[in-house]
């Protein structure tokens, strides 16, 4: 037997569950870097330029100042009017920022937070702007700005900056401007800061949303496979000794309501054909059985008392009669077996039916006339079918047995044939004598007998199973009925005519 | 003592009803189940032989009204169901004994006479009084000097009569426990039959076992 494997709705959470979360994953590391990097350089690219923006701020503040031997200046030179007070931040200790500005290759001039350090120098090109990380002075991760530039005239040389270049160049021939480099470094801690907390919601958002997801795809697996757990629970309850349970069948889904149904319909059937076969067996052990105690109990009353001749003829009697009813039943019960094995083979031969009818009543001729009964025929004078000789004896030798004796002690014996285009129909009626609509299934059940019947002998409940068996074996259809008129109709139906 | 038998095999009925009979019980034997509750009701039955699968009403049937009426007649089941809930089912409907067919007669007589020990509160095979000795299973009396030779409803009147020891029985008891109830028994009759039962006893010099109770019946001290 094949061992059942772990329940199918399990996996298929899981299987639906977890590459969601696999697809999830992969996205959201994708979508987690992708908008982690646009947020990163937008924040950077911001931070750089506010950073550029003091950078420019100290190269605005850098001028090339015309000659004024007033002011202690003979000869032109770089002058760098910062006051600390405009950028405090660049004079304090704590959290300061830095900048130095070199003349040449010397410091011409640096922050007061940077007392006696030096910010490295970085060698850019001419104007061009130089960004990069850079550890502060004071050991936090910071940002440097460098750039190396010309000190613009100053408006002593003129008033636009070109006439200040022609002036210079008219008053000074041959002179160049000193090269500057300012570098200006700040903390990006609070970049540092702000990237990690956007990371982190980024982040957190990601997960959250993963898990939610994950948490509603199982849900919904679960809720959906409900009514399929709730299903497996009810027939798990299902035992071989509790067939009479059924499985509910409202409230399930469109789709997993017509498997509740089907599998009712199979619970009923089997249900059913238990209940036959316990029926059966119930009531084969008691007509083999009876027969046996009564042949059992008749020798052994008999031999203890042998000298009673009355009784021991009524014995013998019995005896006969017993093993007559044993031949019954063995030999039906042969004959369907051959019949259900597919051993019987039907020998189909052109046989007048009537004939065949007239024959067997006359065989009846003695029953029919201690039961006071007639059996009328309404029939063609002559119709020929294709049957087989002896199951067509049997079956109806049956029919009118059950005929006589089941029909009650009044009411017409009826038996019509009549023919339906290329086949012919045999109907025997007889009154219901008791029958109701409940018992016309069961009276194909072997050994089932109406109340009544079972007192009547020579019926052992086999003549109607063994009329099927033989009939089905010919091709031919049984059906039975209750007519409004509280009759009972056995009808054999579709006999192929013979071509004669 | 009078048995029931509730059989619908006429064979079966017929040879328990003549081999019972033939062993000294009164015997009424009956074909459906509808007779054996109307019997059983009616009836004064030591023990009812009953089959299960009967016409007009079922063996179990039967069965559960007559102990719903509070008959206290031992039911022994006589059936061809042999399975174990079978035969639960019908002890618990109130049987005292399933015999599954095809059984021995001698069994079926054995198992009466132990129901009907049992209904007298005696496990002893034998009854012993005044020097008379009746073996219930042999449905023999023997006295000091040999056998006593009664017949079969002499015995069963003298077994009657021993088993309810000092109560009087009346004609009518005796007729009931003596005779089948489709054999008219006279209390004339019941006489005859005393009188012959005395004439042997005294025989053997137990003729003062059956005292007359003018107003109330025989009684065995």
């Amino acid at each position: 037997m094949a061992m059942a494997t772990e329940p199918r709705r399990y996996s298929l959470k899981l299987w639906l569950t977890l590459p969601v979360i696999l697809a999830f994953v992969v996205m959201g590391l994708i979508t987690f870097f992708f908008l982690e990097q646009q947020i990163r350089s937008r924040l950077e690219a911001e931070f750089d330029a506010g950073l550029e923006t003091r950078l420019r701020f100290f190269v605005t503040l850098t001028m090339y100042d015309a000659a004024d031997p007033d002011e202690g200046r003979p000869e032109p030179d770089v002058e760098f009017d910062f006051e600390p007070h405009v950028m405090p931040e660049f004079a304090r200790v704590e959290q300061a920022s830095y900048f130095e500005l070199w003349k040449g290759e010397t410091t011409f001039a640096r922050s007061r937070s940077m007392r006696d350090g030096h910010l490295a120098r970085a060698r850019v090109a001419l104007g061009t702007l130089d960004l990069r990380d850079h550890r502060l002075p004071d050991g936090r991760a910071g940002r440097v700005a460098t750039m190396r530039f010309l000190p613009a005239f100053d408006e002593d040389f003129g008033e636009t900056p070109e006439v200040r270049a022609v002036t210079f160049a008219r008053e000074h021939p041959g002179w160049q401007r000193p090269e500057m480099t300012i570098a200006v470094a700040v903390s990006r801690e609070s970049l540092d800061n702000t990237l990690g907390y956007v990371d982190g919601l980024l982040g957190a958002g990601l997960l959250s949303l993963l898990l939610v997801v994950s948490l509603l795809i199982w849900l919904g697996t679960t809720l959906g496979l409900k009514p399929l757990a709730g299903l497996v629970h009810q027939l798990d309850a299902i035992r071989g000794d509790r067939l009479d349970a059924r499985l509910a069948e409202h409230g399930l889904p469109r789709e997993v309501a017509p498997l509740a149904g089907t599998m009712n319909q199979l619970l009923m059937r089997l249900e059913q054909a238990f209940e036959r076969e316990r029926l059966f067996s119930r009531n084969i052990a008691h007509e083999l059985r009876t027969p046996i105690a009564e042949l059992l109990s008749i020798g052994e009353v008999g031999a203890q008392w042998p000298e009673d001749p009355a009784a021991n003829a009524r014995f013998f009697a019995d005896i006969a009669k017993i093993a007559h009813r044993m031949d019954l039943i063995i030999s039906n019960l042969l004959m369907m077996a051959r019949q259900e094995s597919g051993l019987m083979t039907c020998a189909m031969e052109p046989v007048d039916l009537i004939d065949a009818l007239r024959a067997t009543t006359q065989r009846f001729r003695a029953e029919l006339a201690d039961e006071g009964v007639q059996l009328h025929l309404s029939a063609p004078e002559r119709l020929v079918i294709e049957a087989d000789r002896v199951c067509l004896d049997i079956v109806l030798s049956n029919l009118t047995s059950n005929a006589i004796h089941h029909g009650g002690a009044d009411g017409e014996r009826r038996t019509e044939v009549s023919r339906q285009g290329s086949t012919a129909e045999l109907v025997f009626e007889n009154p219901a004598n008791g029958l109701v609509e409940h018992d016309l299934p069961l009276m194909f059940n072997r050994f089932w007998r109406k109340d009544a019947a079972r007192s009547v002998g020579r019926h052992v409940g086999l003549g109607l199973p063994l009329v099927r068996a033989l009939a089905e074996a010919c091709g031919w259809t049984v059906s039975v009925q209750l007519t409004p008129s509280r009759r009972f109709r056995i009808a054999i139906a579709n006999i192929r005519l013979a071509e004669v | 003592m009078r048995i029931l038998i509730v059989e619908d095999s006429d064979a079966l009925r017929n040879s328990l009803r003549h081999g019972l009979g033939r062993s000294g019980y009164a015997v009424d034997a009956v074909g459906d189940g509808a007779e054996g509750l109307s019997h059983g009701l009616t009836g004064v039955y030591d023990v009812v032989v009953l089959d299960l699968g009967l016409p007009r009403r079922d063996g179990l049937s039967v069965l559960t009204e007559l102990r719903r009426a509070d008959i206290k007649s031992h039911v022994l089941i006589l059936s061809a169901r042999d399975q174990i809930e079978d035969r639960v089912e019908g002890l618990r409907c109130g049987a005292d004994d399933y015999l599954v067919k095809p059984f021995s007669f001698d069994e079926l007589k054995a198992r009466i006479e132990a129901l009907l020990r049992r209904r007298y509160n005696d496990k002893a095979r034998t009854l012993q009084l005044d020097g008379i000795t009746l073996d219930t299973v042999a449905r023999r009396v023997y006295a000091r000097n040999g056998e006593l030779d009664l017949t079969a409803r002499e015995y069963a009147m003298l077994e009657a009569l021993c088993r309810h020891r000092g109560q009087s029985l009346t004609r009518g008891q005796l007729i009931d426990k003596t005779s089948r109830s489709e054999h008219e028994c006279s209390e004339n009759a019941v006489d005859v039959l005393l009188s012959g039962l005395r004439r042997k006893l005294k025989s053997v010099g137990a003729g003062e076992l059956i005292r007359t109770r003018r107003g109330f019946g025989f009684v065995v001290e």
